[in-house]
């Protein structure tokens, strides 16, 4: 007995040939088991009423539920539901297409997670010549993501029995609807899987979101913002929802507890650069840009050079202020130094910091106290820019390789999908900037003290991953980071060996990338043709 | 200022305790043998808006290697279509050519 699928499909005043394509797409689906259950939404064009009555006289598969009054899509989208009678229901635009193999590929991958309670796929938007342009690879399952936006598109496959239990669409999200069925179902599901192939084509009409015009559906962008902040509260995440920059983002700005303790690390050599046309010593001014951006006690353990002049330390002093200072005169790698300093913090989290550094954002530390303070958090990583603006690291991509992600674009770049603005999941972060609790670093075993610092942010990220523990990125928080200390991974190198031979397959599929994106890179190209 | 009622050379100055006098005296010092705090003060907002200027100015040079850099990765997956293409569709019917007449007639043979 094969699982049956109910497509619902809430439909108000598409214009004929878009409805039939919608409808054909369905009709021309290579798995059998399928019925698709079309609600007119009083739609006042009276082709609507006749494409859907022909459609559901061509094919017995297909409902019709005609609407007496028109009620928006929560309603219709309802109505839809009521009907359905699958053992799985999917969503569907009335705009957009389904690609042929689309519920079949559901089908096995219902059959490789039989715990899965909900489906997303990737997309592609079909210009208005109907070519597929724009694919959009999205992640496996990503919280945190689904905090910032709505990844997860319009063609979803809900367990009906999800659906009966968390009671379908609630009236008053009209427009964002969607956004707050994903969030209410995702916290219900026992297991949400990601499909890594573009099963449905999302159309350009010019009054779809899609579209990119942002003004279409403000009242959307509001309901999601409701959407999400009730989401917070039934989660027990304290915090603030605001719009983002990028209409359809939004930021979560969690509240840090204010008796969190913090302890900053920083390894040094007490190096002296020249930054913006003016010479400094890194460490002392990366003290004093931390001091100005936070209001809370910190703690500073520096870890230097032994042959680092007195003068610097006093300087690092003097820049302190009022925070507490412990100096630790050491020799060997960076991640041994950090080792040592976290030995020596007394703080509840611990900031691991590059000393050539300078922080862009008013309030740095508490951001990222706040996201680390979750159980289920291991690392906290902000932003870093070059000294020249363009974005030096927005996490890692350990996909093939291990790789900063898009490094090296420009400041005005938001990334594909939103990439470089929305908080989200990553494999790896870098230690230039890297909060965790105190506890997750012993637990974990610190760092290992490869000569590479690099190297050792990859064996700590992949050190976190082994633990279940999540690696944040955040958008919120920003820094200069005036050093490029990526250094690819060279496996004819000992330290290189030892990693590659230490992480194997985890370095090759990274699940907040996607198999369509083109391995060894930190860019998002996608692996075959467009 | 001989003559000047309140200039006596025959007495000899004694320190003043009026601090106003004190930093009159030391600003006119200054004045005579170089920088200041005023002036030092000065350097430092010249110093800033330098800072700025080479902030702004790198930054715009970045903008300019970060639109290089999206160029580069577009230029790269499009030769990367190009070599499928050829390979895939060009050499495949080149190696057809004059087995049929669809294929002649794409490359203008009869």
């Amino acid at each position: 007995m094969t699982r049956r699928y109910s497509i619902v499909t809430p439909v108000y005043d598409p214009p004929a040939d878009v409805l039939n394509e919608t409808i054909e797409s369905v009709r021309a689906q290579t798995y059998r088991n399928w019925e698709l259950v079309l609600v007119d939404d009083k739609s006042p064009s009276p082709h609507v009423r006749d494409v859907l009555r022909e459609a559901a006289a061509a094919d017995e598969r297909i409902t019709v539920v005609e609407r007496a009054d028109n009620g928006g899509i929560v309603a219709a989208s309802n109505d839809g539901l009521a009907v359905a009678s699958g053992d799985f229901v999917g969503l569907l635009d009335h705009d957009d297409l389904l690609t042929p193999e689309a519920l079949a590929m559901v089908e096995l991958y219902v059959d490789l997670h039989p715990d899965m309670d909900y489906c997303y796929s990737d997309e592609d938007l079909l210009d208005p010549d109907g070519n597929a342009v724009a694919p959009f690879y999205k992640p496996d399952w990503s919280p945190e993501r689904l905090r910032s936006q709505n990844y997860l598109g319009h063609f979803s496959v809900f367990r009906s029995e999800l659906l009966d239990r968390i009671g379908g669409f609630r009236p008053g999200f009209d427009g964002s609807q969607d956004y707050d069925i994903f969030l209410r179902a995702t916290e219900a599901a026992r297991e949400v899987v990601h499909i890594p192939y573009v099963l449905y084509h999302w159309r350009q009409l010019p009054t779809s979101v899609a579209s990119g015009d942002t003004s279409v559906k403000p009242y959307a962008y509001v309901a999601g913002r409701r959407a999400l902040q009730e989401h917070c509260r039934r989660v027990g995440i304290d915090a603030d929802v605001d719009m983002a920059e990028h209409l359809g983002n939004y930021h979560v700005r969690r509240r840090a507890r204010s008796d969190a303790t913090v302890s900053v690390i920083i390894p040094t050599s007490g190096a002296l650069g020249r930054v913006w046309g003016i010479e400094r010593r890194f460490v002392i001014d990366a003290v004093r840009s931390i001091v100005a951006s936070t209001s809370r006690d910190i703690e500073f353990v520096v870890v230097h050079d032994p042959s680092t002049p007195t003068a610097t330390l006093d300087a690092v002093r003097l820049a302190a202020g009022d925070s507490s200072v412990v100096m630790l005169a050491a020799a060997g790698s960076d991640a041994a130094k950090i080792n040592l300093g976290v030995v020596r913090a007394s703080g509840e989290f611990v900031l691991l910091l590059d000393d050539a550094v300078e922080v862009r954002t008013k309030e740095f530390l508490d951001p990222l106290v706040a996201l680390a303070d979750t159980p289920v958090v291991g690392a906290v990583g902000c932003k870093t820019w070059f000294a020249d603006g363009r974005v030096n690291d927005a996490g890692h991509v350990y996909h093939g390789s291990p790789n900063p992600i898009m490094s090296g674009r420009a400041s005005y770049e938001v990334g594909p999908g939103g990439l470089l603005v929305v908080q989200r999941e990553v494999s790896g972060l870098s230690s230039a900037s890297m909060l965790l609790r105190r506890d997750v670093f012993e637990e974990v075993g610190g760092m290992h003290p490869f000569r590479t610092r690099s190297y050792a942010d990859i064996d700590l990220s992949l050190k976190l991953r082994h633990h279940d523990l999540d690696r944040i990125w955040t958008a919120q928080v920003e820094l200069y980071h005036f050093v490029d200390r990526w250094t690819d991974v060279d496996s004819a190198t000992d330290e290189g060996r030892f990693l590659v031979e230490r992480w194997g397959s985890q370095l090759a599929f990274d699940p907040y990338s996607n198999p369509n994106l083109q391995p060894g890179r930190g860019d998002w190209i996608e692996a075959g043709l467009r | 200022m001989q003559g000047s009622p309140d200039y006596d050379p025959g007495v000899p100055n004694e320190p003043s305790l009026d601090i106003d006098v004190l930093r009159a005296e030391v600003a006119r010092l200054r004045d005579l043998v170089g920088p200041d705090e005023k002036s030092y003060v000065q350097l430092q907002i010249d110093l800033l808006a330098a800072r700025d200027a080479a902030i702004g100015a790198e930054a715009a040079l970045g903008t300019q290697r970060g639109y290089n850099a999206a160029l580069e990765a577009e230029v790269e997956r499009l030769q990367r279509d190009f070599r499928w293409f050829r390979d895939n569709v060009v050499l495949r019917l080149k190696r057809m050519r004059g087995r049929t007449s669809f294929v002649n007639a794409a490359f203008g043979r009869r």
